[in-house]
């Protein structure tokens, strides 16, 4: 290659020796408008011939016949061109396009450079040159202060979205604005291809105008949008390839007896085992026999299953898309289509995801624009069996025993005998049950129309001001329905002859009616823009499902409800809510130097009884604008201090929790007043009780942040602070006894803080003359999370919806001046060395060499749960993400990684991979290197069959550091250049190639707790994806 | 020009309807459930009936129905009638420090007993307020509110004796501010007394759903609150209206008590209804854990029961008879216990009714034995017989729920009805009236197949039980007489520790009770009666947490 280039480059300096002749270029010099430019440097590379362009922006320069001109101007991106007899326009393009950029902030528009809140923009179509496979990923380490959580599962929906930490106890999902239309369903179904850009409002003022469901941020999503007068069609495909990134290290079938042996002899037993014998070593029986029930042979192997191998496979995945657009000078279409299928890595598991969209827009007269946007998608999964969690498939493959054989001698499913966990055949699970899915189709889109007011009524006008009205009617439609079918099985001790299908079907639908109006007035110094609208919601939702057992046949094309012959089952509801709210924004500035904004926001709910207020005020100051600052400016090309403060809400409780209902119950309700015996007559109690007073949660938030662009902007940078309270979080309020039952009413108690700093920069160094350039982003932020109040009568909150291993309390609370989730237990400081040390420990039930040794914190002669403490925050103190990319002819090269610093990790895992007393589950390879007396090293605990030092108990054993750096994303994209803007691009990437951590999970990153108020817990979550993308890519 | 105007005046109308019609999405109504003030007269039934369910205590599940139910069994665990029993002593950690009155304000069953009686309390409420709202003059609003009064003052009643006290909840009362040290003892008395009043004014003799309340029934309770307050001419007076209604009788069998074919019988004056219709729910839960353990008889109903609730040593030998057939009132927990089939003295028949012995037949099916008992390490082994069916019965669940059933409950039998006022005539100096109201129970205990071998079908052990001579009583003697019948005909029905507590026995009898039956087994040892504080269960801990400025704890907590 390098060979071939400096063959290229001899030729060309051979050829510019070789002059045959000289000719004049002639052209002009214009801005992107169109605005001719006068002053514009016109030079002949590698001369000093050289000139400028006239007063009409136009420009002579004789030249050699090949050469190639470098076009340069103040405040505009240099060029290069080829020289040409014929005459050339050159358009430059603006170098403070950041700052001219036009963003799309609440209700309205506005350039870059008058925002005075916290925004982020992320320009899809740049930062990537092949659309991702999931929107979220778009958002990942790009934005500081965002901070985005993968997930192995495909299209399990839980790629998590925080914006700027964590505000309340209830959902912290920021709201979602496609295309002018505020929505609070996930990003999973669109299309990444589609989406144009992304705009993160992360301060008060930005997103305070979306009011009481902007506590969480607010996201917006413009999706892509026809050209005028360009006909465009891009098309192209992904392929990929998937591996799981990592694998722990388990036993195998001998290692296993050796372990159970060794624990054995620690706790002075006779080593018996069902699989393994009664003699002084374990034996491993390899020749076929007949299993006690007398059904199947099994034949044993020394290694055993490795059912990582069995369960776990490489997985495709691919995504095919074209989108189309034209316009004119009336109007303009853009239509995409897409196919995306990604195979999970555990067999037989599947998502698939059609999508269309279709949007166009029409200027019937100059004064009148109406359009519409219509998305709709179309889903289909498979995901067998539970994938995450404590009964999840990824932890049985963890501590499914090893001895246990796919297949009996017979080639049929093998399943659990005498001396095995109960866990079932993993693989006859995922292969009976394959026929499962769950579908869904999500139609998503509005129509719209944007009246010019002053130009339509005196289209003689000054053009100083500009009144114009927009209204907006969006629907949003999304399904869901399931078919989940238990098929019959009989393995090993196993014999569950009773089948079982659930079908269920559900059905959302939001409507959205937006009306505002806008009028700005500029005048000489100063520009004034009033915003005023209105906003109407309605969500209903409707479910319904049954179930059946009894199918004769369990093939497909049979298990049908009706065709069941055992117990049937049926059940369904709804909910719905409103939402009806007024919102105000006036925008002033002074010489686009001193700016002043405010917002008010009016939102009323069937929620609530009461109707809410959201303000919000920012100021912002130009200082490179002023006059003093002008030797600088040179240098100092854009200097901006902003602050904020506003107020945003969060309405996300139970629709109903103002009122109190009925509801029947025939687990407490209903009895049998006619002494039948065998009857019972139907009663009414009360379902939820109600809170008539509740209010919004409110989160007050201030910001105080500054951008800076320096040498030619070429590096750029901004920080902001904030101070985010969340006070009133909707929490459930237990209640004394003799107020009666029913669910606890839903009381505004608690009080959550977040502080914290994000600071992004980028440098870009551009090379018009070599062709080639680069930019490195850097992020960095950091957030506090503290619990400041909890409510009265509400203590601190514990995890209780989930049990935990063995059975023991849960790892996690929530409790006043820790942040959300804490991880909370005894602290672990170490391994009794000897009967001494165990002596001389303050009273430990269960103690004993070997075994570990809990800290006594509270001063006293036992260990009891008084000497439990805050063992860890999950958030990160530190968020980091570098993105480098790098271009050079037609290649394209971009790296992306990023780290969390310091969160911690509560690893359940570890009580499977650290522990023999966990009964007949698979352990860790790590136990052959247990602590012995020969042994005293070892970090791990001695090998025991009794758990009566209660090692499962909630400890700092389990939690970990998880910090770790990660490469992403390495991509490389040949474009090769066709005629008028064409081209087809070829890229490669590789995503999660590298992870730098000391965890000793699967990943640090992916942890599923089933909780989203108790984040960093690894409970068996989906293996993280290796991936290798190959892409092609036409532009036509 | 004109049109332009026109557009723009049509857009602006449009946004003015749309704002307008928008208020319409705030008006939404919850899906599938009711809110308040939207019950008509069927669904307020509905809550009528679910406040009988308060009866059967399951609100949130199984835990809560075995450990504060309106058996009260627990209550008799208590008492020196039972022990225990189950899997070891810890098993059911509550239950074992209240019999060893190690408990304190934490106790779950306090809590339970507490939390359940006043959910229950609250159903009755919901009811009254939402019945008070019907004006359907076809629906029966009377008596459906003399029903929940009746019930009320039964909740009331039941909380009353066991955590003395405590706040009264009518339905016009704001719970928040109802502080259980704001009635006075005999305020509280009156409050329970106008509700049962209130009742026995309004309920019909009879009821057409055999599971609703009944004017005798509201009879019965204000005889059981009257025995408190020591009313005794009500007590007298209440107790021969009903024995005149003729609307009652004993059962010619006592041991069809135990059975579903007999239940809402002659015998039965308020009954708790229980039924096979849901086993999450309408099964006896209170009693489920308290089946044995016995290894299948027949098809195996019992194979996994828990096996909680024993008889004590002390009860097993109250059914001592001398050779009269009469109780040894003072020696009968002297010398040998009557533990097993080889006792040879004279029993009371209801013995083995009551009580499991090993050897003796268990409901005509199999032996009692050793086996059956889950931890006979603990446990001398005397399986309450009265709360579960034969396990061959047909209605009997043969897997979990282990020996589960529709067996009903009877709260107040016309036993006890002719007890409590064989116990008034006698507290009114009416010695012979009292003595021979005794005899009528005597008398079907007499009369009653005793329990037979399986094979010979001779008597399973040497019974004999005779009535007594009317005459040759002190009123001290008869009083003896009364209270030591009550124990063995109502034992291990839940009466036991509010009778020792209105008699003053308790101190007496726990102390005493607790030295000679710790002194046959180890597993009662240390534990001491404490006067002024183990008469009542604690006011639970949580709830003061939850409203310290609104309770008081009891005494000695």
């Amino acid at each position: 290659m390098y060979r071939i280039k400096r063959l290229l480059l001899l030729l060309s300096v051979m050829s510019s020796m070789t002059v045959f002749g000289q000719i004049e270029v002639k052209g002009t010099v214009s801005d992107e408008k169109g605005e001719l430019l006068v002053g514009a440097s016109v030079s002949e590379v590698k001369t000093a011939n050289s000139t400028v362009t006239n007063p009409d922006g136009s420009f002579s320069l004789t030249t050699r016949a090949n050469a190639q001109l470098q076009v340069s101007a103040f405040g505009k991106k240099t060029k290069l061109v080829a020289a040409s007899s014929k005459p050339i326009s050159v358009v430059l393009e603006s170098a403070f396009e950041l700052l001219d950029e036009t963003i799309v902030v609440g209700y309205t528009t506005k350039k870059k450079r008058d925002i005075t809140g916290s925004v982020a923009v992320i320009d899809v179509e740049k930062v990537s040159k092949t659309p991702f496979s999931d929107v979220t990923q778009a958002l990942q380490g790009k934005v500081a202060g965002v901070i985005g959580t993968q997930d192995g599962q495909p299209g399990s929906g839980r790629n998590s979205i925080r914006v700027r930490g964590v505000t309340t106890l209830n959902n912290n999902n920021p709201l979602y604005v496609i295309d002018g239309v505020p929505s609070t369903e996930g990003l999973g179904n669109l299309n990444p291809s589609d989406i144009s850009s992304i705009q993160v409002l992360k301060d008060a003022a930005s997103a305070s105008i979306y009011g009481s469901r902007s506590a969480g941020g607010v996201i917006v999503i413009t999706t892509k949008k026809g050209n005028k007068n360009r006909v465009t069609t891009e098309f192209g495909s992904t392929f990929g390839i998937q591996t799981s990134a990592n694998k722990l290290d388990m036993l195998d079938a001998s290692g296993w007896g050796q372990v159970y042996w060794t624990a054995a002899q620690n706790d002075g037993i006779t080593a018996r085992h069902p699989l393994y014998g009664d003699g002084a070593s374990p034996v491993i029986n390899t020749t076929p026999f007949v299993i006690s029930n007398q059904r199947q042979i099994y034949q044993f192997t020394e290694e055993g299953t490795d059912w990582h191998k069995e369960v776990y496979r490489t997985a495709m995945q691919q995504q095919h898309y074209a989108n189309f657009s034209s316009g004119n000078e009336r109007s303009t279409y853009a239509l995409g289509i897409s196919n995306f299928n990604q195979q999970g890595l555990i067999r037989n598991t599947n998502y698939e995801r059609t999508t269309l969209r279709f949007n166009s827009v029409f200027n019937p007269v100059s004064w009148l624009t109406v359009g519409e946007n219509i998305n709709v998608s179309y889903s289909d999964q498979t995901q067998i069996g539970t994938q995450q969690g404590q009964d999840g498939i990824p932890m049985d493959v963890i501590r499914q025993h090893p001895l246990l054989p796919v297949y009996d001698y017979q080639g049929g499913f093998a399943g659990r005998i005498s001396g095995m966990p109960d866990v079932r055949n993993m693989v006859s699970v995922l292969e009976k049950n394959k026929n499962n899915w769950s579908r869904g189709i999500r139609v998503f889109g509005n129509i719209y129309g944007e009246l010019n007011i002053l130009d339509a009524i005196a289209p003689s006008h000054s053009s100083r001001h500009s009144w114009t009205a927009r209204t907006s009617a969006a629907v949003d439609y999304s399904d869901y329905r399931n078919k989940n079918f238990n098929a019959s099985f009989r393995e090993g001790d196993y014999d569950v002859q009773n089948n079982f299908l659930f079908r269920d079907f559900g059905e959302g639908r939001t409507i959205t009616l937006t009306n505002s109006t806008e009028y700005s007035l500029q005048m000489s110094n100063s520009n004034f823009k009033f915003l005023g609208g209105m906003e109407a919601i309605e969500y209903d939702f409707k479910y319904f499902g049954g179930s059946r057992t009894g199918f004769g046949i369990e093939e497909d094309y049979f298990v049908y409800l009706s065709a069941g012959s055992g117990d049937q089952t049926n059940f369904g509801g709804g909910t719905g809510y409103g939402l009806l709210s007024y919102f105000a924004n006036a925008d002033y500035n002074f010489g686009n130097k001193y700016y002043v904004s405010g917002v008010l926001r009016h939102d009323r709910t069937s929620r609530f009884n009461s109707g809410g207020i959201f303000p919000a005020a920012s100021l912002g100051w130009r200082i490179s604008e002023e006059d003093f600052f002008a030797p600088f400016k040179e240098t100092v090309n854009e200097f901006k201090l902003r602050a904020s403060w506003g107020q945003q809400g969060n309405q996300n409780t139970a629709d109903f929790a103002t009122l109190s209902t009925f509801g029947s119950n025939p687990n407490t309700a209903d009895y049998d007043l006619n002494g039948s015996n065998t009857d019972v007559v139907q009663g009414l109690v009360v379902a939820t009780r109600g809170n008539p007073n509740l209010r919004w949660e409110t989160t007050t938030q201030a910001n105080i942040g500054l951008d800076l662009s320096l040498f030619d902007n070429k590096w750029t940078t901004s920080v902001d602070a904030y101070r985010k309270v969340t006070s009133d979080i909707l929490l459930p309020n237990p209640q004394i006894a003799a107020v009666g039952e029913g669910s606890f009413p839903i009381v505004n108690a608690a009080t959550v803080e977040n502080i914290g700093l994000d600071w992004e920069t980028s440098y870009r160094h551009e090379n018009p003359v070599r062709d080639r350039g680069y930019q490195i982003d850097f992020i960095v932020s950091t957030f506090k999370n503290t619990v400041l109040d909890l409510g009265e009568n509400i203590g601190n909150i514990g995890y209780d919806d989930e049990y935990y291993i063995d059975g023991a309390d849960g790892p996690t609370r929530i409790a006043v001046g820790y942040p959300i989730g804490s991880f909370y237990g005894w602290v672990a400081d170490g391994i009794f060395e000897s009967d001494e040390a165990v002596n001389t420990h303050p009273y430990q039930l269960g103690a004993a060499p070997g075994r570990i040794r809990y800290a006594n914190l509270d001063g006293d002669s036992l260990i009891t749960a008084a000497d439990r403490t805050y063992i860890g925050s999950p958030y990160p103190k530190l968020t980091l993400s570098g993105n480098y990319t790098y271009h050079v002819g037609q290649w394209d090269i971009s790296a992306f990684a990023y780290a969390n610093l310091g969160q911690k990790v509560y690893n359940e895992t570890k009580w499977y991979t650290d522990f023999a007393q966990n009964g007949n589950f698979n352990h860790g390879s790590a136990l052959l290197d247990a602590w012995s007396e020969s042994n005293t090293s070892s970090s791990i605990p001695a090998p025991t069959l009794n758990n009566n030092n209660n090692e499962s108990r909630a400890s700092s054993y389990f939690v970990e550091n998880a910090s770790f750096l990660r490469l992403r994303s390495v991509k490389a994209s040949y474009t090769i250049p066709l005629k008028d803007q064409k081209s087809i691009s070829l890229s490669v990437e590789g995503q999660n190639l590298l992870t730098l951590t000391n965890y000793s999970g699967v990943d640090p990153e992916v942890t599923f707790s089933g909780n989203a108020n108790f984040p960093g817990i690894d409970r068996g979550a989906y293996p993280l994806a290796r991936t290798f993308l190959f892409g092609i890519n036409f532009k036509m | 020009m004109k049109i332009k105007s026109l557009l723009v005046t049509l857009a602006i109308t449009t946004v003015g309807i749309i704002l307008t019609s928008c208020e319409s999405y705030l008006d939404q109504k919850p899906r599938g459930v009711l809110a308040d003030g939207t019950l008509n007269a069927e669904f307020t039934d509905k809550l009528v009936t679910s406040a009988y369910q308060g009866l059967a205590s399951h609100f949130f599940g199984n835990f809560e129905s075995f450990v504060g139910p309106s058996t009260n069994w627990v209550m008799d665990v208590r008492s020196d009638d039972a022990w225990k029993g189950g899997g070891s002593v810890s098993d059911l950690v509550d239950v074992h420090q209240l019999e060893t009155a190690a408990h304190d304000a934490t106790n779950a069953v306090a809590f339970h007993k507490w939390r359940n009686t006043l959910y229950a309390i609250a159903r009755t409420n919901l009811a009254i307020r939402e019945l008070n709202n019907i004006n359907d003059p076809a629906f029966p609003v009377n008596t459906r509110i003399a029903e929940m009064r009746f019930l009320r003052g039964v909740f009331h009643l039941d909380l009353k004796r066991n955590f003395n006290q405590i706040p009264y909840l009518l339905e016009t009362t704001d719970p928040l501010t109802a502080s259980n040290t704001e009635h006075t003892e005999s305020e509280l008395w009156e409050l329970i007394e106008a509700d049962l009043q209130f009742a026995y004014d309004n309920l019909p003799p009879t009821q057409e759903q055999v599971g609703r309340a009944t004017k005798y029934a509201a009879a019965a309770f204000l005889q059981k609150l009257y025995l408190h307050t020591e009313d005794w001419t009500s007590v007298k007076s209440l107790g021969i209206e009903i024995i005149n209604s003729s609307n009652y009788e004993l059962l010619n069998e006592f041991e069809n008590l135990s059975t579903l074919a007999h239940e809402n019988g002659a015998e039965g004056v308020f009954v708790v209804q229980y039924s096979t219709a849901n086993i999450y729910a309408n099964h006896n839960w209170s009693n489920l854990l308290n089946s044995t353990s016995g290894p299948g008889i027949d098809n195996g109903a019992y194979a996994s029961g828990d096996d909680f609730y024993h008889g004590s040593f002390n009860l097993a030998n109250a059914f001592k008879t001398d050779a009269n057939g009469h109780p040894l009132f003072d020696t009968f927990n002297d010398g040998t216990v009557v533990e097993d089939a080889t006792y040879s003295g004279t029993v009371d028949p209801r013995l083995d009714f009551t009580v499991g012995r090993i050897g003796i037949p268990w409901k005509g099916t199999a032996n009692y034995d050793e086996n059956w008992v889950r931890s006979s390490d603990y446990f001398p082994g005397f399986s309450g017989k009265k709360h579960v069916v034969a396990p061959n019965d047909p209605m009997v669940h043969n897997s979990w729920p282990w020996a589960a059933s529709g067996l009903n409950f009877n709260v107040i039998r016309y036993a006890d009805v002719l007890l409590m006022t064989a116990e008034a005539e006698i507290e009114l100096g009416n010695l012979a009236d009292g003595i021979s109201l005794i005899n009528e129970v005597r008398n079907r205990a007499k009369g009653s197949t005793p329990v037979a071998h399986l094979t010979t079908g001779a008597d399973a052990a040497n019974y004999k039980v005779e009535p007594y001579s009317i005459s040759g009583f002190t009123q001290s003697e008869a009083r003896t007489a009364v209270r030591f019948e009550r124990r063995l005909e109502l034992a291990l029905e839940g009466h036991r520790w509010y009778d020792l507590l209105r008699w003053g026995e308790l101190q007496s009898t726990m102390s005493e009770y607790y030295t000679t039956e710790s002194a046959r087994k180890d597993y009662l040892e240390g534990a001491t009666f404490t006067t002024n504080r183990d008469e009542y269960l604690p006011i639970p801990q949580s709830e003061i947490d939850l409203a310290p400025t609104l309770y008081t704890q009891n005494q000695g907590y």
